[in-house]
């Protein structure tokens, strides 16, 4: 609880504004709690902001495009609330930028572990669940449609993925020719709804080798690094 | 060819037929009889008019001659012959006779109104006759008397009218005549069948259709007057209905989706609380009514839909969803292979196995996928080792938000929406899912989709 990151709450819902401020510092936190994007600017032009809470409905300008213009100029992480929850806003809010996301109705506890999650995961491997608004990833015959979360092969058959495979799948495709640590790979990889079912990392990325057809022996799409991590050695195409 | 009086084609070719037989038989017997008449007198009259000559001859001849002259008139249809002996012709049902009296008085005529003649019907095996065939013609048929003629010294000379042989088969003309008619108003009714419930046959289509997808098209408002009305009235029963749907499914979103922000401020609120007993009871309610608001989008949203259908690995989909309810440490098995990619809409798909397992995590802990392909379809069987259903309410287990027993339904929810959406997949894959209760014990649901080879 040693923790005195400031994060910012953007919810036009006086209430959820309140709770969420009062439980944030009741766990440690620095908060902020504004109504609207002109106040939220404000207030990032006041002082240092760790990360953004942003709802996705807002009076005048939306969360989406708040969020972009938010990316534009900085690297603050953000986690976005959408009241909708479907796969759709999940993915277009992860497009926008976004570095998570929490479908209402959510409890404070789940926001709370998002809020760490996204900290730790920032601070290990500074880069965003975003795709440069690609809708689907090309890679070596593989098409990662990325609003369905499945992949297609090369003669059309789609091939379902786990949500940890999605993941895991996100980060080597944002860093191709990248090494990746086992930390960095874990930060993003874990089970969204319970923390303590953690996989090692090595179990995962043989799961999503087999899924992908690549031969655990030699691997020649996500290969080994001894001592180091894995690598994904194969280019990326980004298509919207 | 349907030729069940139930279809609107046999019952159209019944009517026509009867009707064409009937008036067949009218046209023939009234043609026939007219024919026959006609024949009767001309060939009566002949016929009376050479006996006559020949008995006028023979009167003039003397003994010896008569026999040279019968010999040479003694031809079909004529038999004449002299040595007869006399023959009781008269009898009291031929007094009746009608014909027989004309060709008497005609013959009388033509002998002179004393001639003593006798005349009689000539008894003849009733198959000559048959042949001839209907009814009508035995009675006017070319006359077939015998006749006795005394002459001046007494000779009784006897001629015999026979049948003469059939001229064609009146029969087989008349079969063929019926036969070709009997084809032309088969196709005739045929086309003219099609043509007059082609529309409406397009219209059951249309209602059946209706039921899987209410925004369909309207169909072509074409053909007769009665069926374009129907076609109209159907197209505007679609319409009202769809956006009736509409409406309600509108209502319906809109007020789930506002629900979510009261249920959200209650969730922080509840985590607020310092009492973890009270905050578990107000946790369990809100999950709840989320549960229900979410459901009921997603239920919502399956209407409208429209994920493209893509080749699947579907093992790599139940893979996949095993992967996931590992990371939430919830055990998931699968039993069998599919070889073959499954045509499907992988999202939808994914979603109604989804809530199959759920279900059976919820009442039995674990889930067993059992995957069997066939020659035409893939069956999922998603076992669970919980208490199952009462056979009776098994089918109200797809009702929206369906409770089994009260005192079950308090721990786990109840089903929810999510049998129901998950059935709602599977008939929009062409596929059924059903419920049934395991023999071990614990409850299968078996969900079958089409998988053409």
């Amino acid at each position: 609880m040693e923790t005195n990151d400031h994060v910012m709450v953007v919810d036009d819902d006086a209430e959820i504004r309140r709770l969420l401020g009062d439980y944030l510092r009741k766990n440690g936190y620095r908060a902020t709690a504004v109504a609207d994007g002109a106040a939220m600017w404000a207030a990032l032009a006041r002082g240092k902001i760790d990360l953004i809470v942003l709802d996705l409905m807002l009076p005048g300008e939306d969360g989406l495009s708040l969020c972009r213009k938010l990316r534009s100029e900085s690297d603050t992480p953000v986690i976005m609330l959408t009241a909708r929850g479907e796969e759709t806003d999940r993915v277009v809010g992860l497009e926008m930028g976004a570095d998570d996301y929490l479908a209402k109705p959510f409890s404070a506890r789940e926001l709370l572990a998002r809020v760490k999650s996204v900290l730790r995961r920032y601070r290990a491997l500074p880069m965003h669940l975003r795709a440069d608004d690609a809708t689907s990833i090309r890679f070596s015959g593989w098409t990662l449609d990325v609003r369905a979360r499945h992949l297609v092969s090369a003669d059309g058959v789609v091939t379902p993925l786990s949500g940890a495979e999605f993941q895991l799948l996100r980060v080597f495709l944002s860093h191709p020719g990248q090494v990746l640590s086992r930390d960095q790979l874990m930060s993003f990889a874990k089970g969204r709804e319970s923390e303590p079912f953690e996989r090692t990392i090595d179990l995962r990325v043989s799961r999503l080798r087999q899924r992908l057809g690549d031969d655990g022996g030699e691997p020649r799409l996500i290969k080994t690094v001894r001592g180091q991590g894995y690598v994904l050695a194969a280019p990326v195409t980004m298509e919207r | 060819m349907r030729f069940a009086p139930k279809s609107l084609f046999g019952r159209l070719v019944l009517v026509l037929l009867a009707g064409l037989v009937l008036s067949q038989l009218a046209t023939l017997y009234i043609n026939q009889t007219e024919r026959d008449q006609l024949l009767y007198r001309a060939g009566g009259m002949r016929l009376a008019q050479q006996i006559s000559d020949i008995v006028k001859l023979l009167e003039s001849l003397p003994g010896p001659e008569r026999r040279r002259v019968v010999a040479v008139f003694n031809r079909p249809p004529l038999a004449v012959t002299l040595d007869r002996p006399a023959l009781d012709l008269r009898s009291e049902e031929e007094d009746a006779d009608f014909q027989l009296s004309i060709f008497t008085s005609v013959l009388r005529y033509a002998l002179g109104e004393d001639a003593k003649i006798e005349v009689g019907r000539t008894h003849r095996p009733s198959h000559e006759h048959g042949e001839r065939g209907f009814g009508p013609r035995r009675r006017f048929g070319p006359p077939a008397f015998t006749v006795q003629v005394p002459l001046h010294d007494g000779t009784l000379v006897t001629f015999d009218s026979s049948v003469l042989p059939p001229v064609g088969t009146t029969t087989l003309r008349l079969a063929l005549t019926l036969a070709v008619l009997l084809a032309t108003v088969i196709v005739i009714s045929l086309v003219a069948v099609r043509w007059v419930t082609g529309p409406l046959t397009v219209l059951a289509d249309a209602a059946e259709r209706l039921g899987e997808n209410i925004n369909r098209p309207p169909i072509p408002e074409a053909g007769p007057a009665e069926v374009q009305r129907a076609a109209r009235s159907f197209n505007a029963m679609q319409q009202r209905l769809s956006r009736s749907i509409a409406e309600r499914s509108r209502v319906l979103t809109a007020m789930s989706h506002d629900l979510k922000t009261p249920i959200t401020r209650m969730r922080l609120r509840t985590d607020m609380l310092e009492d973890d007993a009270v905050r578990e009871k107000f946790d369990r309610d809100l999950a709840e009514m989320e549960q229900m608001v979410t459901q009921t989008l997603e239920f919502m949203r399956d209407a409208t839909d429209t994920e493209p259908v893509q080749r699947v690995d579907l093992m790599a989909l139940l893979e996949s969803l095993q992967a996931d309810y590992e990371d939430m440490g919830k055990e998931v098995r699968i039993a069998g292979r599919v070889s073959r990619p499954l045509g499907a809409r992988p999202v939808a798909l994914r979603r109604c196995v989804t809530n199959l397992v759920d279900n059976a995590i919820r009442y039995g802990a674990r889930a067993t996928i059992d995957v069997a392909e066939e020659a035409d379809r893939v069956t999922l069987r998603v076992l669970d080792e919980g208490p199952g259903i009462p056979e009776a309410k098994i089918e109200r287990a797809f009702e929206p938000f369906f409770r089994g027993e009260a005192s079950r339904s308090r721990e786990t929810g109840g089903f929810g929406l999510g049998l129901g959406i998950a059935r709602n997949i599977a008939r929009a894959h062409g596929g059924e899912l059903t419920l049934r209760n395991r023999p071990e014990g614990g409850l299968a649901a078996i969900l079958t989709l089409p998988h053409p080879a």
